[in-house]
């Protein structure tokens, strides 16, 4: 309701000014109090069945939840009175009397409410000394989904999830009571898009992502925020690593995980599964050394090679994979060395309406605001980014992230490093320019595209350094000038 | 005296019960304008049998009087508080005096679709009621244009699946349209966002057969059958250790001791009285020395207890407390639909104390413990489940403590049995 009428509340003796009709978990927020909470997320349609977020107002004369109250001019509320805060450690008492304190080979600990607020709220002694319900567990709920119905604290995030947001509607609740669990109605089986998102929406270990599961304690992973290159909504991602060799028994696995980043603009809490199942691009099939005609060769002597170009026609294949600045020092550089300049793209594919779209290119819109557009010549040479497609061609120069059938027969293929491995900026379909951090030095010899394009100036005699943040304000000017047209 | 519903058992077919008088009070109340029943109602001090004992006039008064969408009612006949059975009985003795009653509230309130949600396990009394639905269809009294007067109702019977928490009127309602029976979190009330989020009424089976009563005779009369702010009479389910257990209809503040030694001819084989279940399972209990209470609901709330759906159960000498505890708790244990986490975990702990203590297995403290949960309950839940479930419990702890200690320390049931 943007743009309703504003009310004054008082939480906890704050006042606050919110739009009418905010509930009051958020408007609580907004105060500077946070209220705690296991079913509600703001991303899903309230639900108030955990009771945690129960709240005193004043002239009521029970408590609410806060979840599901909007708020009214003058409500006056208390957050964190003596009866709420025994209420809350009841709550979780009542939890852990069923939860299996399994949290040594959870993968959710770490990042548990259960765990996090049991520490802040609770920390009382055991009263139940009764027999454990047994429940199913490991269920496969399609894809990369395990359910565990022990853990479950029945907040039904998940199903709320699939009735209102992918509307796909797999999952219910079954039985009742104590005996409850949640299940995937017959004959149904969780192959939505978005299906990753439940194991993000758990807030405990009761859903688990087969991909992620017992391979990395959460605690030992480096959190860099990105921007999901799969399409050109360009979700924006955090990427989970780890190097460490102390801690990371995988030798050749950097990446483990890839997590949404909210941003209510561009992709709200989710991101689909191909952008976060994709990474393993990053670590695995990579070309980590220069080839020449298929062997591997040093960066010295591939600049040796590029200078048997000097003078003729080249044309310069671009990617709408290429960060903004790189593509822009790329298309400087073409014309300084008067060659052709084209665009390659992953070829459209599907989308739905919640955020995949078509274009599976994380900067076409970058590349158009260069005016770069697709097409091709029969110049003798080609200088090939990330797509092995291009047309005929005497001298082929590849610049490629993972390896490829066919690579040997390439003049040379230079090793390029992933987005994870640099730093830059895209521009998604909505023409908001979005950062994408480094998060991981460079696999092996691979140069981030901007370097690589150093290389080239270097052999051809020129000065014209790779200087990162200079074409990232290059490009603002270009924007500029685009978005005045 | 005067009885309002037990005179017309047994007049099952249409003809029977148009005989002896039936469907006057909804050709009058059809004859009257629809803010003149509601006024009757309202005059008659009538409360909601199923156990609230809400005023009904002023419950149909909520219900906007002009609607784009439909309106409708909806008769709880998912008669599951352990002890009740009188709705049974109507359904199946007088089944035209719910659907004359139906006719009445739909008439005042604008309805034109009624419901009967009815419990699965009264599979042969549903058949007894649309046989009787049927009869009226014929006769014009449901379908279009009842009586001549333009009014249409059409009355449907729906069966329940064996869920206690469907006779709450949100969790009926979600089980109506097909979902899960569980409730729903009001505000809004079903007054205005009901069944398919329309404006409903959802009245108990008792609730309804009143009205034919009040619309014939007025509602002062009915009124003055009972006290103050309870009106008419009240049909009272005694079971357990009595002489004579049945169905009995006495007026609002009789006493409850009267039923108990006058009516259901006392306790069997003329042993000792234990304790007194007044209201359905979710009442708390009464000793024998608090019986003399009168039957309306104000007069109960003061007794620290509830009139509810006036499902009395007498227990005898011969009960043992933590049997009783272990009945009770592993009932609402059961019937917790699971959505809210005291109730679903709190039920279940206390059936499994309850049950502990019962196996020789109580602990020192158990006692304090069971209270406690119950406490934690109360109170802080979508629907009232919780405190039905807290409510016995903590008074049959605190009424009955040396009995259960003595289970927990003596690891056996203390009471004596032949």
């Amino acid at each position: 309701m943007p743009g309703g009428k504003r009310v004054k509340i008082i939480v906890d003796g704050r006042e606050v000014e919110v739009e009418q009709g905010t509930l009051l978990i958020k408007a609580a927020e907004e105060a500077g109090v946070y209220i705690p909470r296991l079913c509600y997320h703001e991303g899903l349609r309230p639900d108030g069945n955990c009771r945690m977020c129960l709240v005193e107002v004043e002239g009521l004369r029970k408590p609410v939840p806060a979840c599901m109250t909007p708020v009214r001019d003058g409500m006056v509320v208390k957050t964190n009175t003596p009866a709420l805060k025994e209420h809350r450690r009841k709550v979780l008492e009542f939890i852990l009397t069923t939860h299996p304190m399994d949290c040594p080979i959870c993968d959710q600990a770490g990042e548990c409410v259960l765990q996090d607020y049991y520490f802040q709220y609770d920390l009382e002694d055991r009263r139940y000394f009764e027999d454990r319900e047994r429940k199913p567990k490991k269920v496969h709920w399609g894809k990369n989904l395990i359910y565990d119905a022990e853990r479950c604290i029945l907040c039904r995030r998940c199903v709320r999830f699939l009735d209102h947001v992918t509307k796909t509607g797999e999952l219910g609740v079954f039985e009742r009571g104590i005996q409850s669990y949640i299940g995937l109605f017959d004959g149904k089986k969780i192959e939505n898009n978005y299906s990753g998102n439940l194991v993000d929406l758990c807030p405990v270990g009761a859903i688990t992502d087969l991909d992620f599961r017992f391979k990395m304690r959460v605690w030992f992973l480096d959190r860099t925020p990105s921007v999901c290159p799969l399409c050109a909504r360009g979700c924006n991602i955090e990427i989970h690593t780890n190097t460490d060799p102390l801690t990371n028994r995988f030798s050749s696995q950097r990446v483990f995980r890839i997590k949404p980043r909210k941003n209510m603009d561009v992709n709200r809490w989710w991101i689909c599964d191909e952008g976060r199942y994709s990474y393993k691009f990053i670590d695995q099939n990579r070309i980590t050394r220069p080839l020449i005609k298929g062997k591997e060769a040093s960066w010295d002597a591939v600049s040796r090679k590029l200078r048997e170009i000097i003078g003729r026609e080249v044309r310069v294949y671009l990617s709408a994979w290429m960060s903004n600045e790189e593509l822009i020092y790329w298309k400087k550089l073409g014309e300084l060395l008067q060659w052709k300049l084209s665009l390659l793209r992953r070829p459209d594919g599907d989308q739905d309406d919640l955020l995949r779209v078509a274009d599976k290119n994380p900067n076409t819109t970058g590349a158009r605001i260069l005016g770069l557009e697709e097409g091709g010549g029969n110049e003798e040479v080609a200088v090939v980014f990330h797509f092995p497609s291009p047309g005929e061609h005497k001298m082929k120069i590849g610049i490629f992230t993972n390896a490829f059938e066919g690579m040997e027969d390439w003049d040379m293929v230079l090793p390029a490093a992933t987005f994870a491995e640099k730093e830059g900026h895209w521009t998604n379909f909505q023409g908001r320019v979005q950062k994408f951090q480094q998060a991981l030095e460079p696999l092996g010899e691979s140069l981030e595209e901007g370097k690589i394009g150093e290389k080239f100036a270097e052999a051809f005699g020129i000065e014209f350094p790779w200087k990162r943040e200079e074409m990232e304000k290059e490009f603002l000017k270009e924007m500029k000038k685009w978005s005045g047209r | 005296m005067s009885l309002v519903i037990t005179p017309w058992f047994g007049k099952v077919r249409i003809e029977d019960y148009m005989e002896a008088g039936g469907y006057r009070g909804a050709k009058k109340a059809l004859s009257m304008a629809p803010e003149e029943v509601i006024e009757e109602v309202k005059k008659s001090n009538l409360r909601g049998r199923g156990g609230a004992g809400f005023p009904t006039g002023l419950k149909w008064s909520f219900v906007p009087r002009d609607s784009s969408r439909p309106k409708y009612l909806c008769i709880n006949a998912d008669e599951g508080e352990p002890g009740t059975f009188k709705d049974k009985y109507i359904l199946r003795d007088a089944p035209h005096l719910l659907i004359e009653g139906a006719i009445i509230a739909s008439w005042a309130v604008g309805i034109n679709t009624a419901f009967v949600y009815i419990r699965g396990e009264y599979g042969k009394i549903a058949l007894i009621l649309e046989k009787a639905i049927e009869e009226a269809y014929a006769r014009g009294f449901l379908g279009k244009d009842i009586f001549g007067t333009g009014f249409s109702l059409d009355l449907f019977v729906h069966r329940g699946a064996g869920a206690y928490v469907c006779g709450e009127e949100t969790a009926l309602i979600e089980s109506l349209e097909g979902k899960r029976g569980q409730p729903r979190i009001r505000p809004p009330f079903p007054a205005t966002y009901g069944l398919y989020g329309c404006p409903t009424v959802v009245n108990n089976v008792e609730t309804l057969a009143n009205l034919p009563a009040i619309m014939e005779k007025g509602g002062e009369w009915f009124a003055s059958l009972g006290v103050e702010k309870s009106g008419g009479t009240k049909l009272f389910a005694v079971s357990g250790h009595v002489k004579k257990p049945g169905l009995y209809e006495l007026p609002m503040g009789a006493s409850l001791k009267s039923l108990i030694y006058d009516y259901a001819g006392g306790i069997r084989e003329n042993r000792r009285l234990k304790g007194v279940i007044p209201g359905g399972s979710s009442s708390p209990i009464l000793k024998p020395e608090e019986i003399e209470v009168a039957l309306d609901y104000d007069s109960m709330m003061k007794a620290g207890t509830m009139l509810g759906s006036g499902a009395v159960i007498v227990l005898d000498e011969t009960a043992c407390m933590a049997k009783v505890l272990q009945v009770i708790t592993r009932f609402y244990a059961h019937e917790s639909c699971g959505q809210c986490t005291p109730c679903r975990q709190g039920t279940s702990w206390m059936a499994k104390i309850a049950h502990r203590i019962i196996s020789g297995r109580g602990r020192e403290g158990d006692l304090d413990l069971l209270k406690d949960i119950a406490r934690s309950m109360m109170g802080k839940t979508i629907c009232p489940l919780a405190d039905a479930a807290a409510m016995p419990v903590i008074a049959i702890c605190e009424k009955y403590r040396e009995e259960l200690e003595e289970h927990i320390r003596e690891k056996k049931c203390p009471v004596e049995r032949e």
